[in-house]
């Protein structure tokens, strides 16, 4: 069974990068544009795992974490961090706020998938 | 002042590794998969390039990187082993050697080579990336030092709320797992009753003994996520000065240093001490476990290590100092033969005795000598492979090279002398041998060509053969050709097998077209004259159509050779014992039967014999009985008239001095007990130029 | 899911867990084994449709089985353990933490 993954992000671009390469990998990808989308449609739906960038209109990253573990069904899903080099402390609050760990943009595809494989097997 | 850097140490182990990269390389090619030879491989390139780098050889390390780049995905897996990556790196391996050629005068390494390769070991790599996911881990941890695997112990305590970071441990496990053996032990002891369990806390941790040939900060990248969440301790268990250690811990010890118990704890339990510990309760079952684990894996490590230090335990020793222990040996004996011959002269018993316990230790030590010189065959063997390996490509042609009896020793001088005949007997056997595919396909052989070289010791000679199933030879086109060239008198009877030596004449070829390989005419014949002058001889066997055997019949050694004294006048001679096959009486009666003619009658056969004493002008009356000692020459038997055969004698063969340089009759000198100088004859050119002589005086009546 | 069924004399109870055992289902997993640690003298554990197994699920049975055999309760198996079970038995390194497991037979065919 195909595990579903979403990913978080206001730019297209990432979104259709990081959705290219989960679907390449045989997962599901359920795309949201900002936390307030995501929280939206993560209620009903079974998701494996978040990906979630940082800054975002509407409801940043960290918000969209600190929400998610609220929720039973999100309270040991693994959730990871886009952040650039330049936000080694937002990265400690992405922690604080229960993310399982992070992506230093930017990225390769292989680096993605890695840092799945840690996280979801 | 510039302080110099003696580089020959690395040059020297450089070349070694390169040598060695090669024969891992081409058994790679025979067994892809085995992910020990690609570590192999890979050990070597590093350890090239690390000592490179150390002593200065920037252009070779840098190379070098790039080459085990790629190598290195060979052996994650994430790069197939492939004829491609095989050639390159055969071919950087040959590049690496042309920059060390440079290095010590030899000419400029190609730069366009070099970077022609490079790019073409990059084209092969899939793109860049991987596992690597994390900025640290993009700052590329330094890899662990290139002397192999080591044991680390990895404590991993997670926090106990790890997993609302939506952490799963055992996934970092298994991330573990992929650097390298790994056994995982659990540790369960704070695990509380059921009841008082909260389902969603970690309460386990782990031991795990994993052995890899990566460095700790890779161990700890593993765990980049977590670092703030758990306890973690990595610890390499098998370290330089630890091999020192000749038994692995015992439990207790380990159980003492890891701190699980103390020593009051452990001396209150005993035999078996892992059961006792843990009902005495003063350790728990897990981390008897965790210790016994570490035990084993530690142990087993250092099993492999003792094994490779067991390979490796060679002392060096500049060939110089080898040759002058010979020497002395050489002398000893000698002297050692004139204490034999005054000890039995005088007849004490004292003296006898002595004499006799240093002819036993004098033997000994020779043999042991000769010994150190000895090397197994299997280094030049290997050599081969590469040549077959390249002369298939070039040609065209498919062919296999099998060796047999690799591990066979002869003296190191030999060993030196040999390549060359060998490489010009191999290559004849590949070009005028081996027929092409479509022509073995149309007469039903099977495509691809044997060729197979072997080395058997057969008494005190050593036999290489060379065999290949090509087209054989022709006895009658040898014949013509030989008779064209005007080698040969028209009329001249050859058996086939007389005939087949003509191969090794000068100046013969019957490559219809010369080729790159062979056929240039010079080859055969100097190939004859290298082995002769290692005091050899050679055999060719054929059939055609079938195939060719080459068979090189080679001393042990060139240092002492078992020689057979003669005697003529005063004088001494000795004939190599390997050529002898026996010795006739020659009577007047014999002399007049054969009217003049230089020949003798032995059991019905005619043998043509040379009298030394004629032959080298010396006075003295011959004997009424002559001794007439047969020998094979060439094939050919042959006799040679002295007054008394004295006896077989071990001789220390000392060279002729350059006063005797144009009596290459003699193949050098041994000194007799009593302190008499014997010659050593070469018989096979004595042959030759007692023919030539009699051709001149035959041509000119 | 996760079921335990008692038979009628009480003393003989089957308790079948299927499909995920996984942190998510931690606490009902609890609940039924601490139930399953009362009466019955006789534990038939079913392990056959197990589709997954995490640390959590683990570390419950470890004590579980810890406090049954504690008990003196006569532990049995029916059908098979799934090659998953296996597997995480052995990559979490819990291969050798019941070692006297004969009887339930959880571990079977893990090995290190």
């Amino acid at each position: 069974m195909a595990k579903t993954i979403m990913t978080v992000d206001d730019s297209s671009s990432v979104r259709q990068m990081v959705g290219l390469t989960l679907k390449g990998e045989g997962y599901q990808v359920v795309e949201a544009v900002d936390g307030k989308d995501a929280l939206t449609k993560v209620s009903g739906a079974t998701i494996d795992m978040v990906i979630t960038d940082l800054n975002m209109p509407n409801m940043d990253g960290i918000t969209l974490i600190r929400e998610l573990r609220k929720l039973p069904a999100f309270k040991f899903t693994p959730i990871v961090m886009l952040t650039t080099e330049s936000q080694a402390e937002r990265k400690q609050e992405g922690k604080d706020a229960g993310a399982t760990g992070w992506i230093v943009k930017p990225f390769k595809p292989e680096q993605l998938i890695g840092v799945i494989k840690k996280v979801l097997g | 002042m510039a302080v110099e850097i003696d580089t020959s140490a690395f040059t020297e182990e450089a070349y070694e590794l390169l040598s060695e990269l090669e024969d891992s390389l081409l058994e790679l090619e025979e067994r892809p998969t085995d992910i020990e030879l690609i570590s192999r491989v890979f050990r070597a390139m590093h350890t090239i390039k690390g000592s490179g780098a150390m002593f200065g050889f920037d252009e070779v390390a840098k190379f070098t990187h790039e080459v085990e780049t790629v190598f290195d995905m060979a052996r994650s897996g994430t790069l197939p082993v492939t004829k491609a990556l095989i050639d390159l790196t055969l071919a950087a391996r040959d590049q690496i050697r042309s920059i060390l050629d440079a290095s010590r005068g030899g000419p400029p390494a190609d730069q366009d080579n070099a970077n022609r390769i490079i790019s073409g070991l990059r084209a092969l790599a899939p793109q860049k990336g991987g596992a690597a996911a994390t900025e640290t881990k993009a700052a590329a941890a330094p890899k662990a030092d290139a002397e192999g695997p080591h044991v680390y112990r990895v404590r991993f305590e997670p926090k106990p709320e790890i997993f609302s970071s939506g952490t799963n441990p055992l996934l970092l496990l298994n991330e573990l797992r992929d650097m390298g053996q790994c056994r995982v032990v659990a540790i369960t002891n704070t695990l509380p009753s059921l009841e008082e369990l909260d389902p969603e806390r970690c309460y386990t941790h782990w031991e795990i003994f994993l052995t890899t040939t990566q460095g700790e900060n890779a161990i700890r990248d593993v765990f980049i996520f977590v670092e703030d969440d758990c306890t973690l301790n990595v610890r390499l268990l098998t370290r330089e000065e630890e091999q020192e250690d000749a038994e692995p811990k015992k439990l207790g010890e380990i159980l003492l240093e890891r701190g699980d118990i103390n020593e009051e704890a452990l001396g209150k339990a005993l035999t078996p001490l892992g059961d006792r510990l843990v009902n005495a309760g003063v350790v728990s079952a897990d981390k008897v476990r965790a210790a016994l684990t570490e035990q084993r894996v530690v142990q087993e490590q250092k099993q492999q290590q003792t094994k490779a230090a067991e390979v490796d335990a060679v002392v060096r020793v500049p060939s110089t100092k080898l040759d002058k222990l010979v020497n002395l040996v050489g002398e000893l004996v000698t002297v050692q033969a004139r204490l034999n011959q005054i000890s039995g002269r005088l007849n004490n018993q004292h003296l006898q005795l002595v004499a006799e316990e240093i002819e036993r230790l004098t033997g000994e030590l020779r043999d042991n000598t000769m010994s150190i010189r000895m090397l197994a065959i299997g280094s030049t063997f290997n050599k081969f492979k590469r040549l077959v390996r390249d002369l298939s490509t070039e040609l065209g042609k498919q062919m296999e090279l099998t060796t047999a009896g690799a591990d066979t020793e002869l003296d190191k001088t030999v060993i030196d002398q040999l390549n060359d005949p060998l490489v010009h007997i191999i290559r004849n056997s590949i070009d005028h041998g081996i027929e092409k595919p479509e022509v073995r396909k149309a007469i039903g052989k099977p495509l691809v060509g044997q060729i197979h070289l072997s080395a058997v010791h057969s008494g005190t000679s050593v036999l290489i053969q060379v065999k290949d199933d090509g087209k054989g030879l022709d006895a009658q086109l040898l014949r013509r050709k030989a008779v064209e060239k005007g080698l040969l008198s028209p009329d001249a009877v050859l058996t086939d097998q007389e005939a087949f030596m003509l191969i090794f004449g000068a100046g013969f070829s019957t490559a219809e077209k010369i080729t790159n390989v062979s056929g240039r005419g010079v080859g055969m014949d100097v190939v004859r004259k290298s082995i002769e002058s290692l005091r050899g001889t050679i055999d060719v066997q054929s059939e055609l159509g079938k195939g060719t055997t080459i068979t090189l019949k080679l001393p042990l050694t060139l240092a002492i050779i078992e020689g057979l004294l003669v005697g003529v006048n005063h004088d001494y001679f000795v004939l190599p014992l390997a050529a002898v096959e026996e010795c006739v009486e020659l009577s007047p009666k014999d002399i007049a039967n054969s009217h003049g003619r230089r020949i003798v009658n032995v059991r019905g056969e005619i043998v043509p014999f040379i009298r030394i004493r004629e032959r080298f002008a010396m006075d003295g009356e011959r004997p009424i009985i002559e001794q007439i000692v047969i020998a094979n020459v060439d094939g050919r038997r042959v006799g040679f008239g002295v007054d008394t055969v004295v006896g077989q004698h071990q001789t220390v063969i000392k060279n002729l001095g350059g006063s005797f340089q144009y009596s290459d009759e003699f193949s050098g000198a041994t000194i007799l007990g009593d302190g008499t100088v014997a010659l050593l004859l070469d018989l096979a050119r004595m042959v030759r130029y007692v023919e030539m002589q009699e051709t001149k005086e035959t041509g000119g009546a | 899911m996760i079921d335990f069924s008692v038979d009628d004399t009480g003393s003989t109870g089957t308790l079948i867990l299927s499909g995920p055992l996984t942190i998510q289902h931690a606490l009902s997993l609890k609940e039924t084994l601490l139930k399953v640690g009362g009466d019955v003298k006789h534990l038939i554990l079913n392990l056959d449709q197990v589709s997954s197994l995490d640390l959590t699920a683990l570390q419950m049975l470890c004590a579980a089985h810890r406090e049954w055999v504690k008990k003196g309760k006569k532990l049995t198996r029916e059908g098979n353990v799934p090659d998953i079970v296996n597997r995480v038995v052995r990559e979490s390194g819990f291969t050798g933490c019941l070692e006297n497991d004969d009887v339930i037979g959880l571990w079977t065919g893990a090995s290190n």
